[in-house]
This record gives C-alpha cells, sequence and structure tokens, in this order.
C-alpha cells in the first residue's frame, strides 16, 4: 500500500508542490530552533564551574589617559582595603574579563599541528574563594607565585584534556614558547569556568596570576568582584559607592550584582531562540493550514476515487488510513531535500562548537515534530473521507 | 447465487420520504448475464448498488452464496466486495495519477498479497482486455474504450464471482460498446462469471440472457 501511495503522491507532486515548499522551509526554520534548542538544553546540563550568587562586580574607571603603574596600584590597595573593612564583604577579588560580560579573550594556538582555540582570563589568588571555583587537581594561585619564574596558569578540565589527554598535567608547560618568551607553568585545574553562563557552549579556559604588585606587566585587574554575605540586601551599593568615591574620588564605579547580569546574558541567548521560535509557528501554523487545505480539497476533489476504493474492498479504516498516509507522504517528500541538506552540517562540521549529537536529536526532533503537526491536521480530513458515501461519490459529476 | 427479497429502499428527510425501490424479489443464477432497463430515476442504479452491497435496502434481505449479508459489518462487506464483486462504471472511475496497471491493481491493495503478485495478477487482467501493451500509459493518453477496457481488467482482476456494470457503455460509441460488450460476454462465458449490468441501451440489453425491468421502484419484468 505504502508504494502505491508513494507513487500517487509522487505523480501528484505538481499539484502539492507549494505544500511541499512550505513543509521544506518551515522544516528549516524549525530546524535551526530545534538546534540551538537542543544545544542550549545540551549547555545547559553540563556544570557552570563558579558560583555568581551574593557577587557583585565593581568596574573601575580611572577617568585618566594614563596612570602611573604604582600610581594604580596604591589607589587600588586603598580600594581592596575599604571594600574588606565593610562587615557585609567576605571577600575581594580582582579579574581582568568580568563573567557574563561582552568582552572576552581568546587566542588560537596550533599545538602539535592542530589548531586549538583558548580563552584567557588573568585573576587574582582570591578569584577562587569569591567565585566558589571548584578544584579538581593542583592549587589555585597562592602569595608565594609572586616569586615564581614563569607564569602560573590555572587551566579547566576542557582544556586539560584538549592537551594533555589523560595525563596529569599538574606541573607540565601549558605550550611550547618561544626564546625569551616565560613559561606558563600548570599549577591546578578547575572543573570548569562558563563565563557566558550555563548556554554557552563548554570552552578551553585557562587563568594567568595577576599580581597586585607588578609594575612592569602592570597585570592589576581593573574589575573588582565581592562575594557579599547572605542577606545583603541592594541598598548597599549606595553606601558602597561612596566609601569608594570617599576613598579614591577621582575615579568613578560602576556596581552591579552577578545574578542581574547573569539574567540579562540569558536574554542575550535566548531572544534569537525566541525570535526564530516565532518565526517557526507562524510557519507552521502555515503549514498545518495549507495541509489541513490541501487534504480537505483532495478528499472533496477525490470523491470518486474513494468511492471506487470503497466499491473495491476498501474498508472505511483503509480510507483513513489512506489520507492520513498520503499526508505524512507529503510531509515526508517536503522534508526530503531539507533533511539531506542539514545532515551536511554535522558531516562537514561547518558549526564546530556544535556536536553531531545535538544536530541529530534536533533532527529527529523537528521531523518528529512535523509528522505530529501532519497526523493532527489529517486527522478530521480523514474522518471526513470515511464519510464520503460510495454510492453519491460513484454517481457524482 | 444472488436473493432480494422484498428489497425496500426509502429515503427519509424530515418532510420528506421518496421510495427509490419497493418490493423487489430478485434471484441471480451463478453464469447468468443480466440487464436491468428502466427510464432515467426508476431505481436501477439503486438496486445495483443495493447488489453490490454499496448501499443498505431499508427493507427487505439480500443473500450472497445463500448467505444473508444486508446486516453484515462494514469490513465483512467491504471483504465481500473485494473478493466476490467487481464493478464496472459509465464514468469508468480510473484514477488520473496512477498509470493503468496500478490503476488495475487497486482491488488487490485490499488483500494481503505481495507486490510481486499483485502486478503479476493485473497484467493478465491487462492481457484478458487486449491492453498489455498499455500497462504503463496513465488514463489520460488512452481513448474512452481504452479506458473502459482497464476498468474492465480492475474489475475482474481480483478474480470475482459477480460483476456488476452500471451502464458500461453509456460513455462510449456503438464500436467501442460492441468490444466491451464481447469482452463482457467472454468473461461470462468462458469463465462462467455472473453479469448485472445496467442500461438504457435495448440493443446491449437484448445481448444478455435475461431482462429486469425496473419502474418507478418496483419490478415490472
Amino acid at each position: 500500500m505504502i508504494r502505491h501511495l508513494l507513487k500517487l503522491t509522487w505523480n501528484r507532486k505538481r499539484s502539492n508542490f507549494l505544500i511541499m515548499l512550505e513543509i521544506f522551509f518551515a522544516f528549516l526554520v524549525l530546524y535551526v530552533v530545534t538546534t540551538l534548542g537542543v544545544f542550549y538544553v545540551d549547555n545547559y546540563n553540563k556544570p557552570l564551574g563558579f558560583s555568581y550568587e551574593n557577587v557583585w562586580s565593581i568596574v573601575m574607571d580611572t577617568q585618566q589617559q594614563s596612570i602611573a603603574p604604582q600610581q594604580k596600584i596604591e589607589k587600588t590597595q586603598q580600594l581592596l582595603l575599604a571594600l574588606k573593612s565593610f562587615d557585609e564583604v567576605e571577600e575581594v577579588g580582582g579579574m581582568f574579563i568580568l563573567p557574563f560580560s561582552a568582552p572576552d579573550y581568546n587566542n588560537n594556538y596550533r599545538i602539535n599541528g592542530r589548531k586549538v582555540s583558548v580563552h584567557i582570563n588573568t585573576v587574582t589568588d582570591e578569584l577562587k574563594d569569591v567565585l566558589d571555583l571548584k578544584i579538581t587537581r593542583g592549587r589555585w594561585f597562592e602569595k608565594s607565585d609572586e616569586a615564581a619564574k614563569a607564569n602560573l596558569v590555572v587551566i579547566n578540565e576542557s582544556l586539560s584534556k584538549e592537551l594533555f589527554g589523560d595525563q596529569d598535567p599538574i606541573g607540565k608547560p601549558l605550550f611550547e614558547v618561544g626564546p625569551g618568551e616565560k613559561e606558563k607553568i600548570v599549577v591546578g585545574v578547575i572543573a570548569e569556568f562558563r563565563k557566558n553562563g550555563e548556554l554557552a557552549p563548554l570552552t578551553n579556559y585557562f587563568f594567568e596570576r595577576a599580581s597586585m604588585y607588578d609594575t612592569v606587566n602592570f597585570t592589576l585587574p581593573s574589575q573588582l568582584v565581592i562575594k557579599l554575605r547572605p542577606g545583603t540586601t541592594a541598598q548597599f551599593e549606595e553606601k558602597l559607592v561612596t566609601r569608594l568615591q570617599n576613598t579614591v574620588g577621582e575615579w568613578s564605579y560602576e556596581v552591579e550584582s552577578l545574578a542581574e547580569a547573569h539574567r540579562s546574558h540569558l536574554l542575550f541567548y535566548l531572544t534569537p531562540l525566541i525570535v526564530l521560535g516565532i518565526i517557526a509557528a507562524f510557519l507552521i501554523l502555515g503549514v498545518s493550514l495549507g495541509l489541513i487545505g490541501v487534504i480537505w480539497q483532495n478528499v472533496t476533489a477525490r470523491a470518486n476515487e474513494i468511492g471506487l476504493r470503497r466499491a473495491a474492498g476498501a474498508t472505511l479504516t483503509h480510507i483513513f488510513t489512506q489520507i492520513l498516509l498520503e499526508l505524512l507522504l507529503i510531509a515526508s517528500l517536503g522534508m526530503l531535500l531539507g533533511v539531506l541538506l542539514v545532515m551536511q552540517f554535522p558531516l562537514l562540521g561547518i558549526i564546530d562548537f556544535i556536536s553531531a549529537k545535538v544536530y541529530m536529536t534536533a533532527l529527529v526532533i523537528s521531523v518528529v515534530f512535523i509528522y505530529l503537526v501532519a497526523i493532527i491536521c489529517g486527522l478530521y480530513p480523514s474522518w471526513l473521507a470515511t464519510k464520503v458515501q460510495p454510492t453519491e461519490a460513484l454517481h457524482a459529476e | 447465487m444472488i436473493q432480494l427479497e422484498n428489497i425496500e429502499k426509502v429515503y427519509r428527510t424530515d418532510t420528506l420520504e421518496t421510495v427509490a425501490l419497493s418490493g423487489i424479489n430478485l434471484s441471480i443464477r451463478k453464469g447468468e448475464f443480466v440487464s436491468i432497463m428502466g427510464p432515467s430515476g426508476s431505481g436501477k442504479s439503486t438496486l445495483l448498488n443495493i447488489i453490490g452491497l454499496l448501499d443498505v435496502a431499508t427493507g427487505g434481505k439480500v443473500s450472497l452464496n445463500e448467505k444473508v449479508v444486508s446486516s453484515h459489518k462494514d469490513r465483512d462487506l467491504a471483504n465481500l466486495r473485494n473478493r466476490e464483486l467487481g464493478f464496472i462504471f459509465q464514468k469508468f472511475h480510473l484514477i488520473n495519477d496512477l498509470r493503468a496497471i496500478d490503476n488495475v491493481e487497486i482491488p488487490l491493495l485490499y488483500r494481503n498479497m505481495s507486490y510481486k503478485e499483485r502486478r503479476k495478477m493485473a497484467e493478465e487482467a491487462l492481457e484478458k482486455v487486449g491492453l498489455i501493451s498499455r500497462t504503463s500509459h496513465f488514463p489520460s493518453q488512452l481513448s474512452g474504450g481504452q479506458q473502459q477496457r482497464v476498468a474492465i481488467a480492475r474489475a475482474i482482476v481480483g478474480k470475482p464471482k459477480i460483476l456488476l456494470a452500471d451502464e458500461p457503455t453509456g460513455n462510449l460509441d456503438s464500436q467501442m460498446s460492441d468490444e466491451i460488450m464481447n469482452i463482457l460476454k467472454e468473461l461470462n462465458q468462458q469463465e462462467q462469471t455472473t453479469v448485472i449490468m445496467v442500461t438504457h441501451d435495448k440493443r446491449m440489453a437484448d445481448m444478455t440472457d435475461r431482462i429486469i425491468r425496473i419502474f418507478d421502484g418496483r419490478q415490472v419484468a
């Protein structure tokens, strides 16, 4: 029967062309939305690697084109002392690139002939406690590292796996460096650090140590993060800024809770999904109406055929199934080109940070969804087809 | 083979009652070639539909092979239509988007048969009606007579014992009509297929074994 219906549907491809085209485009948009959705869900299920609750960021603006390193260190030390004097503040750390912020710093390294993309951040010793980073191997930075000859780094598990596989990376140089360059030695591994939040993909990450006293390389961060005691309210912000301005009045300060930044960043990721989802919903609605129209018209225009099939021995179930199967075949033909097209994505690795698993899951979901829509659209017209009276259908003009 | 007892067919609406058939008693033996004649609206086609189990009588009993079938459920009636009956219509009712052979195999789709078996039987049926060279033609590529021959092939493909023809030559010229009648006669004589044919054409009716005349829903001869 399927073969027979496939022939029938294929031979009617011209009259079904528009609806097939509509299904094709709806499938493509749905696939993009589903891929994005599955990608986000897949990312969401992985650990974030840090805690942002009760953490505020302070962006310091020196308001000057240039400032002597020594002067900046002194002023920053004054600010740190001021911050630590608050009962509400548990810990203060510094970092170059804040979690959930737009800026990012990444570099592509060629290691053993492979291109490895790595995200880098420079942070102070206190950051581990502020963001509650989980050390899985080795240790975090400490004050005694000030005297180290090499650049000490803490890497995440993703980078450790990428560069060292199952080997222990502790004490090993991160990359081979050129002459005159300082080696980067791994002192510790953290579980993860997903700076862009739960919806962003896992990235290779390493932290370099920022020295509060380095006047040569001037690694002192211009952003501070403070861990507040639980129960600290938003009113504390005013008190905080006042104290900072009283300490170093010529600088300006922008304070934001990381929880708020997290919410904004989530929206940044979800907006394209929402927009595409709305477009997909309208397309699916169009497809649904189109399918109902096509099948309804089919049932009406093909009353003779239905009557003939009944005369030839088709039961009511046969007729119902046939109409529904034809609808599924139209949907299949509409999706066929789309499926062939999207299968190329994982094969060619077009978007390398999306895994083949995500692509295939999205493909299955999209195909099943289109079939479900087709079945729902086909139920009523298929039922109508069973109401065709063969005696009337076979005598109708 | 076919027994109709006191068949009545009444179409009822809220305000109107139309009697299409009344008091029809009919017995058709195996291998008979019977024609049903009567003016338009006399109830010929309604009678044929009741015999063909496409319509249900409002009164009376229909028996096939000495079994009362008028009270059967849809599934059983469909099975009887599929195995025992073959239909030929004035307007052929071929599916334009299917090739001749695909049209012919339609009744076999409702049996548990492989594609190969279906194709073999469809080819045999087309050979019987002299259209084996036209298996891959679409209906639009065939003449009216050829289309009706394809329709006959479809009716006989499942080797039914009874052929029901509703004005099978009504849309054909006299030469083609004769061709179709010859095929029906051959099927009747060589394969002992019972043929019941509704016709307006006295010349065609005279070629059959018996003429049943219907007037105003009643059997008059």
